[in-house]
């Protein structure tokens, strides 16, 4: 429905999904209360899902899809397992607690299958889709890529942080050595959820299978509006193979025809953005040939990854 | 394929459930346990269906399926248009996954208005599943936003300290976004002459238009997912929460934006091309 208006924007979206991801990362590492880090954390892998939404390749916006599913599993069994300490503490103060791994080991086991799923470990249904997320995103923009990924180890950083200082550490407060671990009723609820977060990360086919037919008819479809030669009709392509050897002239022609529907687009905001933050950063890291020239259009991305 | 609505049986049982709570009668003790398992084996029921949806459905087919239409408000245009596609299937398998567990979360710890907290969490997946299904846009946008009533009752009355604070802060934020998604629908709807959603999507936009219309549906969007710099609301709206309204919160409510808004913003060309890229002659 509005493809031009996407390509247009998308710059921009990257760059505020850079931001997220980052800059709550960052914010993450320094709460401390359990569940507005938590909520913190939410934010920064929500980045990764716009950033794989608006790459519009099929890796991205399947990477995207599944990291919403995977988050969907992952934060909610985070918010329980809270919710289990809070019930006996009533606190969410991270001080508070600390070396519950001696008296609540099942709990601090589960706990650590979702934190790793939160990280993004292999073998977890997170590390599926900020995967699949970041090929999407490196095919579109390396830097955009680079930045998103170093994302990622920040949120190992806050998480094994939070799972640390709960879980480990030396037993300060007595109210909370003496917690009892996981009841029946808690075990039920935190179980499937680790089951599924290993199961899609392990089998992550029976979710991507489902997707990826309706993901590729998207993106097809967004090429279709943005590329004047895939808006070649079947009619027309068999028009042109009729009159076929004379060589190229006709289907550049058709090209150029179809080029024609599309409006050429002006540089986007969100692109000069990013293009001013790489062009200020030091010469020995990014070095003059590959800088972004100054507002021009798109920045041509299929050269960068020859290179 | 199934020859039942099952797509609008699964948004109107948790309903169901609501009406026969709603008929629990007997002392306060009595009534609320009552209230628990009932809210529970309705839960469960509707995961049921959710399996069952999961595999019926077709993995090979890119469109909706499990479609059901009905006319409306037929003067219009308005149908009633539900089905689901690979995406926003496994959100509705999420919604119904999440909130048994989510009641079972709040068996003990919820010991206020017991009733009226699980009415609340059946509404809300009631919702949430049709937001998921719907394929109209006016059905679409009541589900979105009558998501937000049973959520803002259960962060401002089961909530934390500052409970109150934080729900109008998720209330208001969200419906600020929203209403700018409730304008581009209406532009939408008097550009193409219809609400009807595939149609919606296959339909071109004037490029003066779309800039206005993106912008429009992406605040929506910002607001919900939530992107920086409007994600203040999500931390204050988390740590006030009940566990369960967070696990609600966290794990469905922000994935409404997510799952609709590519299949809005992104675009679907004339019908011939889509047919001469399914043959794959030019890849």
């Amino acid at each position: 429905m509005l493809p031009e208006a996407t390509e247009y924007f998308a710059p921009l979206v990257f760059g505020l999904s850079i931001i997220a991801i980052i800059y709550t990362s960052l914010v993450a590492l320094v709460q401390e209360d359990m569940k507005k880090l938590i909520a913190y954390s939410s934010v920064a892998h929500m980045g990764f899902v716009t950033l794989g939404l608006f790459t519009m390749t099929q890796q991205g916006v399947e990477g995207a899809v599944f990291q919403m599913i995977s988050h969907g599993v992952i934060s909610a069994a985070l918010f329980l397992c809270v919710g289990v300490v809070y019930d006996r503490l009533h606190t969410r103060d991270i001080g508070r607690y600390g070396g519950i791994v001696k008296n609540m080991p099942r709990y601090a086991t589960l706990f650590m299958i979702f934190m790793l799923g939160s990280v993004g470990l292999p073998g977890t249904s997170g590390f599926v889709g900020e995967f699949l997320s970041l090929l999407g995103a490196f095919q579109v923009d390396t830097v955009v890529a680079t930045f998103a990924a170093t994302g990622m180890v920040l949120g190992a950083a806050y998480m094994l942080l939070l799972y640390r200082r709960v879980v480990f550490g030396p037993q300060d407060n007595d109210e909370a050595a003496t917690m009892p671990d996981l009841n029946w009723r808690e075990y039920g609820i935190l179980l499937p959820l680790a089951a599924l977060t290993i199961w899609l990360g392990i089998f992550p086919g029976v979710v991507l299978d489902r997707i990826s037919p309706s993901v590729e008819a998207l993106v097809t479809r967004y090429e279709v509006a943005l590329d004047p030669e895939k808006r070649i009709t079947i009619e027309e392509k068999t028009v042109l193979e009729e009159v076929e050897e004379d060589a190229q002239t006709p289907h550049e022609l058709l090209i150029e025809e179809k080029a024609s529907e599309i409006k050429p687009l002006p540089a986007s905001p969100g692109k000069a953005i990013i293009d001013n933050i790489i062009n200020i950063l030091p010469e020995k890291l990014v070095p003059q040939e590959s800088r972004p020239a100054k507002l021009e259009g798109k920045a041509p991305a299929a050269e960068g990854q020859e290179e | 394929m199934i020859d039942f609505p099952i797509l609008s049986i699964m948004t109107f049982l948790p309903l169901a459930g609501v009406l026969i709570i709603l008929m629990i009668r007997g002392d306060k003790d009595v009534v609320a346990q009552n209230t628990r398992h009932m809210a529970l084996y309705t839960s469960l029921f509707t995961f049921a269906f959710g399996v069952f949806l999961f595999t019926r459905f077709d993995p090979a087919v890119a469109g909706f399926q499990f479609i059901e239409k009905s006319n409306w408000l037929k003067a219009y245009g308005l149908s009633y248009h539900m089905g689901v596609d690979g995406i926003s299937l496994f959100f509705i398998l999420l919604s119904v996954f999440l909130t048994p567990l989510c009641i079972l979360a709040s068996w003990d710890s919820v010991k206020t208005r017991v009733k009226e907290y699980m009415i609340a969490f059946l509404v809300l997946e009631s919702f949430m599943i049709g937001t998921f299904c719907a394929l109209d846009s006016v059905l679409f946008y009541v589900f979105f936003e009558a998501v937000l009533i049973p959520m803002f009752l259960i962060i401002g009355i089961w909530g934390g300290k500052r409970r109150v604070y934080s729900a109008y802060k998720f209330f208001l934020y969200t419906l600020l976004g929203s209403v700018l998604m409730l304008l581009a629908l209406l532009a939408l709807y008097f550009h193409a002459g219809t609400t009807d959603l595939p149609t919606l999507m296959a339909s071109p936009v004037a490029r003066e238009l779309q800039f206005v219309l993106w912008l429009a549906f992406f605040a929506s969007f910002a607001v919900k997912m939530p992107m920086w710099p409007v994600h203040t609301w999500l931390p204050d709206a988390h740590v006030e929460a009940p566990t369960a309204g967070s696990v609600i919160l966290a794990g469905v409510l922000l994935k409404m934006g997510g799952v609709w808004f590519p299949a809005v913003l992104h675009p679907h060309a004339a019908g011939s091309y889509g047919i001469f890229c399914a043959a794959g002659v030019w890849s």
